[in-house]
Formats: C-alpha cells, sequence, structure tokens
C-alpha cells in the first residue's frame, strides 16, 4: 500500500481522544517528571544542609564544652597578664615599686628582646594561631635579707603581667666584706623568664 | 480473527457472521441489480464491521510453471511477471512459489492461480470499497485447503481432496506434497441422492484423467482420494471402485472432520464449506486474491487501532509514571517539610547557644591551648620559696654553720637534639620540661676549732639531715674542709689561735619533680 492509497480522514476517526489523552498524559508526565526532580534537587540541599547545620551545631557543643572548663582558668590567665601582649612598662614599674616597698638596697635588671618559643602544648584540634612568646630577665639584687627575694618575687608575680619562671638564682652572702650601714647583707643573681602568650583575638585587637 | 465472512458463490454472497453463539448466515444476496441495491444498504447499516471474503467459484484457474534458481528479488519479479502473464485479464491472481524441484534440475515449481471471471468479484467488491468496509483478504476455498487436509487425513505424496460444497456441488482439490496443483468445482446431485457416490467417483476420475493430460500425476501414480462423506456414502463409493484401481480412497465424517478441527458441527453436512468460513474467521489465510488494494481499508484500520493502541499504551504508561512520581514527589514534600523544620530548630539552637558565645572572644581551641600553655610553664617553674623554706627549716637548727652562698636551677633532661653552636636569634626557643631542682650550698662552720674530724661529721650530720627532713632526695658534700683523698696534695696551715679559722664546704642537693612535665591542672585550681 502506497502513501497516496492512505485515506487520513478515515485513519483520523475515532483516534482524536485517544491521542488527546496520550498528549495530556505526557504533559502531566512531563510536569511530574519536572516537580519530581526539583524536589529531589530541594530535598538533595536540605538534607546538606541539615547535616552541615548537624556539624556546626556538634562543633558549637564541642567548642561549648572546652569553653566550658577553660573559660575560668582562661579569664585567670587573662587577668594575670599572661594573655595579652606583653608589657614592660608593668614589669619595669613593678620592679621599681617593689625595690621601693621592700627597702633593697639596689636592683638591676637587663630584659632582652623578646623571642619566639616553640608551643610545648600543641592541638590537632586548632589553635594554630596561638603565639608563645618570652622575654629573658636578669636580675642582679642587693638584699638585706634572704626572705627579700621570695617578697621580690612574689610581687613580681601577682602584679607584673605574664607567667614568671624563675630557672636559676644565686644568692651570695656579702655580709662580711661590707661594712657600711644600709649596705647589703646578700647579693642575689637571678634568670627569670617571662612568658606570654598572643591569641587570635589578641592578635586582631578585640582583646588588649 | 474477523466479525464477519462475504461467502461469494456462482450467483450469490451470503454474509456468514462468526460468533460465541454459534456461526450463522445473516443475509444472502443475489448477483443481479437487486441484490447489489440490497448489500450496498445492507453495508450502510454496518459497514465498520471487519470482514473477508471467501470465494468458492468454478472459475478459479490453475497453472504450473517452473522458474530457475534466482535471488529472492529476482524469482519475486520473475514470478509476478509470469502470473500477470498467464491471467492478464483478471486482478485476482496469486502466485504460490512452491519450492520443490521442477521437471529439469535446478528448477522450482510455482502454481498460479487466479478467478478468470473477476466479474463475479468486482461489483461486491465495489460496494465494500464504496463503504470503506475493511476488508482482510480476498481467499478463496482451494487456495486453503492445504492446511484444512494437512489437519484432516494427513497424507503425502498426489492427494485428492473431495468434499460437498454449496448441497449440490463437488469441491476437488488436487494437492503434491501438502501443496495445491489443481481445482474443480462440480455441479452434481445432493448427498441425498441415490447415484452421489456414483458421481463422486466419477468425477475423481474424470479430475485422474485431466492430472494425467497435464501430467501432474503420472499414470503408474497411485492417487490418494480423501473423501469427506457419511459412512453411506463411503460404503457405496468403496463398493463401486476397482480393485485393480490406481486410485486409493480414504474417507472421512463431517462430524468427525469438525471435531478433528476445533469446530463446532455443520448445520448440513453437504456444506463443508462452513468449514473454511471458520477457518477464515479465526485466522487469516496466507494466500489472498486482493493484491491490488482491496484490503487497503483493513489495513488503514490496522493502523488506526495501532494508534489508538499506542495512544491508550502511551496515556497508561504515561498516567502510571506520573502517580508513581507525583506520589514520590508527596512523599518528598513530607520529607522536605520534616527536614526544614529540623533545620529551623537547629539554627535557632545554634543561634541561641552562639549568642551564649558571643561575650568570648577566643577561640574555644586556643583557649584550650593557652590555659595548657600556662600551666606547663607553672608545672616546669622552679618554687623559689618553696626550696627556701626547705633549707632555711634545716639550716635553723645549725648556728655553727654559716650559709655563704646558695646556687640553685632548675634541672632539665639532656636535650636529644642538641643545637647548633651558633644559635640564630631570631628562632623560637623551646621549654623544655622542669625534671628537678639542684642546689649547691656553699657555707662555713665558725667558730671552727681546728678538729677536722669533727667538722666532717657535722658537715656528713647536715647533709644527713636535709635527707631526711626535707624534700631533697639527695644531700652529699662535694667538698670538704680538708681533701682526704690520698691521691691529691692537700695544705694548711695551723694557727695557734684556732677561734679565727673557718671551715668551707659544699653541699649539693637534688630533688627530683615527682610529677615532672606535668601539664594538666585542676580546673578550678588557682595559678
Amino acid at each position: 500500500m502506497n502513501r497516496s492509497d492512505l485515506d487520513w480522514v478515515y485513519i483520523r476517526r475515532f483516534t482524536a481522544r485517544p491521542l488527546l489523552s496520550a498528549a495530556v498524559a505526557i504533559a502531566v508526565l512531563a510536569f511530574a517528571l519536572w516537580t519530581h526532580n526539583e524536589h529531589k534537587a530541594l530535598f538533595a540541599q536540605l538534607k546538606a544542609n541539615r547535616v552541615a547545620v548537624y556539624e556546626d551545631y556538634e562543633s558549637l557543643i564541642a567548642q561549648r564544652r572546652l569553653v566550658d572548663r577553660y573559660h575560668r582558668r582562661y579569664q585567670q590567665y587573662y587577668e594575670l597578664g599572661f594573655i595579652g601582649r606583653e608589657n614592660r612598662l608593668d614589669v619595669v614599674e613593678t620592679m621599681r615599686t617593689t625595690t621601693a616597698e621592700l627597702d633593697l638596697p639596689r636592683v638591676s635588671y637587663t630584659i632582652e628582646p623578646q623571642a619566639g618559643v616553640v608551643a610545648p602544648v600543641t592541638s590537632f584540634l586548632g589553635g594554630e594561631n596561638i603565639q608563645v612568646r618570652v622575654s629573658k630577665l636578669q636580675l642582679e639584687m642587693g638584699l638585706m635579707h634572704e626572705i627579700d627575694l621570695l617578697r621580690f618575687f612574689d610581687v613580681l608575680q601577682s602584679q607584673a603581667p605574664g607567667v614568671i619562671k624563675v630557672d636559676r638564682c644565686q644568692l651570695t652572702n656579702i655580709g662580711d666584706t661590707s661594712g657600711a650601714p644600709g649596705d647589703p647583707n646578700l647579693s642575689a643573681n637571678c634568670e627569670v623568664n617571662i612568658f606570654s602568650v598572643i591569641t587570635s583575638d589578641v592578635h586582631s585587637g578585640e582583646t588588649t | 480473527m474477523v466479525q464477519r465472512v462475504f461467502y461469494v458463490t456462482q450467483g450469490s454472497l451470503r454474509v456468514w457472521l462468526p460468533g460465541a453463539a454459534g456461526k450463522r448466515v445473516a443475509m444472502r444476496f443475489s448477483d443481479d441489480d437487486t441484490g447489489l441495491r440490497e448489500f450496498d444498504r445492507y453495508l450502510a447499516l454496518y459497514p465498520d464491521m471487519s470482514s473477508a471474503m471467501l470465494i468458492d467459484v468454478i472459475e478459479e484457474e490453475f497453472a504450473h510453471d517452473s522458474i530457475p534458481k534466482l535471488g529472492q528479488r529476482d524469482r519475486n519479479a520473475l514470478i509476478q511477471r509470469r502470473g500477470q502473464r498467464k491471467f492478464r485479464r483478471t486482478p485476482y491472481r496469486v502466485s504460490i512459489y512452491q519450492g520443490m524441484p521442477g521437471r529439469k534440475d535446478n528448477e522450482f515449481g510455482v502454481v498460479h492461480s487466479a478467478i478468470s471471471n473477476h466479474e463475479l468479484v468486482d461489483p461486491w467488491l465495489q460496494i465494500i470499497l464504496e463503504h470503506k468496509t475493511p476488508l482482510s483478504g480476498v481467499y478463496s476455498v482451494p487456495l486453503m485447503t492445504p492446511r484444512i487436509a494437512r489437519r484432516l487425513f494427513r497424507c503425502n505424496d498426489a492427494v485428492m481432496f473431495v468434499a460437498p460444497h454449496q448441497g449440490t456441488k463437488l469441491r476437488q482439490v488436487f494437492l503434491r506434497d501438502g501443496a495445491i496443483q489443481s481445482a474443480r468445482l462440480s455441479q452434481g446431485p445432493g448427498i441425498e441422492d441415490e447415484d452421489f457416490a456414483k458421481f463422486v467417483v466419477t468425477e475423481v476420475m474424470r479430475s485422474r484423467r485431466y492430472l494425467d493430460r497435464t501430467r501432474l500425476i503420472s499414470n503408474m501414480e497411485t492417487l490418494k482420494v480423501c473423501v469427506v462423506a457419511s459412512e453411506a456414502t463411503a460404503e457405496r463409493i468403496r463398493a463401486l471402485v476397482d480393485s485393480d484401481s490406481a486410485d486409493q480412497y480414504r474417507f472421512l465424517t463431517p462430524k468427525a472432520a469438525t471435531r478433528k478441527l476445533g469446530q463446532k458441527k455443520l448445520h448440513a453436512a453437504d456444506h463443508f464449506e462452513e468449514v473454511f468460513l471458520s477457518a477464515v474467521a479465526k485466522s487469516q489465510p496466507k494466500h489472498s486474491y486482493a493484491t491490488a488494494g482491496e484490503d487497503r481499508y483493513w489495513k488503514m484500520r490496522r493502523l488506526r487501532s495501532a494508534i489508538i493502541g499506542s495512544a491508550f499504551v502511551t496515556a497508561t504508561a504515561c498516567s502510571v509514571i506520573a502517580a508513581a512520581l507525583l506520589s514520590d514527589v508527596w512523599g518528598l514534600r513530607n520529607r522536605i517539610a520534616t527536614i526544614q523544620s529540623q533545620v529551623e530548630f537547629l539554627a535557632e539552637t545554634f543561634r541561641r547557644e552562639n549568642d551564649r558565645f558571643d561575650p568570648i572572644k577566643a577561640d574555644s581551641h586556643e583557649m584550650q591551648l593557652a590555659v595548657d600553655t600556662g600551666d606547663y610553664l607553672l608545672a616546669n617553674r622552679v618554687p623559689v620559696p618553696w626550696v627556701m623554706n626547705q633549707l632555711g627549716a634545716v639550716l635553723g637548727d645549725y648556728p655553727d654553720i654559716r650559709l655563704q652562698e646558695l646556687n640553685w636551677l632548675a634541672e632539665t633532661p639532656p636535650d636529644p637534639n642538641p643545637r647548633p653552636q651558633r644559635r640564630d636569634v631570631s628562632a623560637p626557643v623551646s621549654v623544655p620540661v622542669t625534671s628537678g631542682v639542684s642546689a649547691i650550698i656553699t657555707a662555713d662552720i665558725e667558730p671552727f676549732d681546728g678538729n677536722m674530724r669533727h667538722a666532717f661529721s657535722r658537715i656528713d650530720a647536715l647533709a644527713a639531715d636535709i635527707e631526711r627532713r626535707t624534700h631533697f632526695d639527695r644531700a652529699n658534700a662535694i667538698e670538704y674542709p680538708f681533701d682526704a683523698n690520698t691521691s691529691s696534695a692537700v695544705s694548711g696551715e695551723i694557727l695557734s689561735r684556732p677561734g679565727d679559722q673557718t671551715a668551707r664546704f659544699r653541699l649539693r642537693v637534688y630533688y627530683a619533680l615527682p610529677d615532672a612535665g606535668k601539664q594538666g591542672r585542676d580546673d578550678d585550681e588557682p595559678i
């Protein structure tokens, strides 16, 4: 049968409704496919969001636990002056006022340039921006009594900023060689390290 | 399967309706103007019923031909050309390639058949086409016989199939190896007539002579005559047939024939054409005379049915898939709503918790590291007051011993990676672990009476006392007022006034920190 033999009017009879139904069904299917894809994409996105928010929340809880545990002591170290930039003026001023209060005959000091310190404590969880610094302080003092040395370090630790670490001290009795009144009986030669820590908030200026 | 069969005979057309209730002849139209007009009116009422045409007329001719071995395309073209040449006056012709070897080597048999008097069919077909009635094909009884005979008799070689048709006619079809060779339709007495058996035998002999003449069968060859007849007729035929005859007769009753074919009983035993009508209605025969587009509305109807079917299948499939997808979308919407509420709840909780962090600027891990670093430094510093208090408590009980120098330092374990001698000032320094505190005490015994033995025992007593009463682990004299070692030289001065003499010695004390390098401290422990 050739194409010219086809009676299209005859073929078209009764086919309009089925074809229309098929077209409507295809349109509905296309709409359903589009809607399904849209919802699937939205679902995947929201699922990823939920995972991200979960992770953020868990991280926050972990941070919260750390802060709950360390915040009080952090505050204490902050008030001690250990956390923050080293303030040499305060150190020198503390030594001056302490010398005057204890009525020490003589105190001489040498503070070396501040140096970086290999952080003795590390963590793979973070905190890589933390900087530990040290300033070496050489002290030569004339003392009337041994107890003056203890008092001097007590005041220095409590009032001067930073953690004071005495590594070496030499206390020598010179009472016999000096005869004049008011002259020191003892001389002390000590090596002291003043440590400070700079955290990212100090670095960015949010905390001084 | 068709709904209606037009049975065309010599002078009429009968509309035959197969159905579940049984086959029946609905209408009969005579082959004249009146009959044609009635047929036209009938078709106008029922034009769309699927139909087929079965022709059972005398004017159906057969011609044998042989063709050489050719490719399929050339063979078909040659067969068509030969058929056209054989029966050029009628469009209702068909050529059947039988594939068996012909008379000569490499020749193959072809049977051309045709309705030689096309005017028997033309008027009916013209009306059918005018009404666009779907006609599946124009079939003939002889062309259908091989299939029917094969199921009834199961015989090969030369077979003559004989059956009563149209009440007073005898259909004879000659088959060889199951393929049609020739056919005849003879007018004769009815099957109830006493001469019917004689008529059958006579017609078979006449056909045999024709087949001999046309060399379709040889003189010596046995012809198997398969007759559909009642038992009584069969008995009469057997009685008439000469025992020396080359023909072998086999018989089958109409009832047994319909049972073998799985059809219902015939309305009348002399209308064996009903078997062919049922077969046409049931399935489409292979060979049709409708070669000039007579079946085009049938094809177009099938095309339309295919379109409707495809549309229905498409609509159904699309609807099912769309329903499944929309159902999934519904589920997704619920899950999305759940996730959205979870995300909102988490985000709100996160925001609230984060607000509580707001006053704290430092990162929690930095906070931990800063605190741990501070703890480490505090744990590794020399406790100056402790050293002095420990020593002062013991030395207070020894008024004759005067402390001249106290030198203490924090002991660190040996560095496994010693620094290069030229130290880089800018390089960061490390904070070693303090493993202990050592102190060297330089003191004089005053007054000293010159009694070295007493001085030695006094120094040893002091060292032992320090070890016993303080936390220092070890206290040893590293220098006595007098070096009693025999391997070294010694010199001294003995004065007349012993009170002016002093006995200097040096003690080394060591305290190993029990928790050397301890980093952690209790959270609430003051710094």
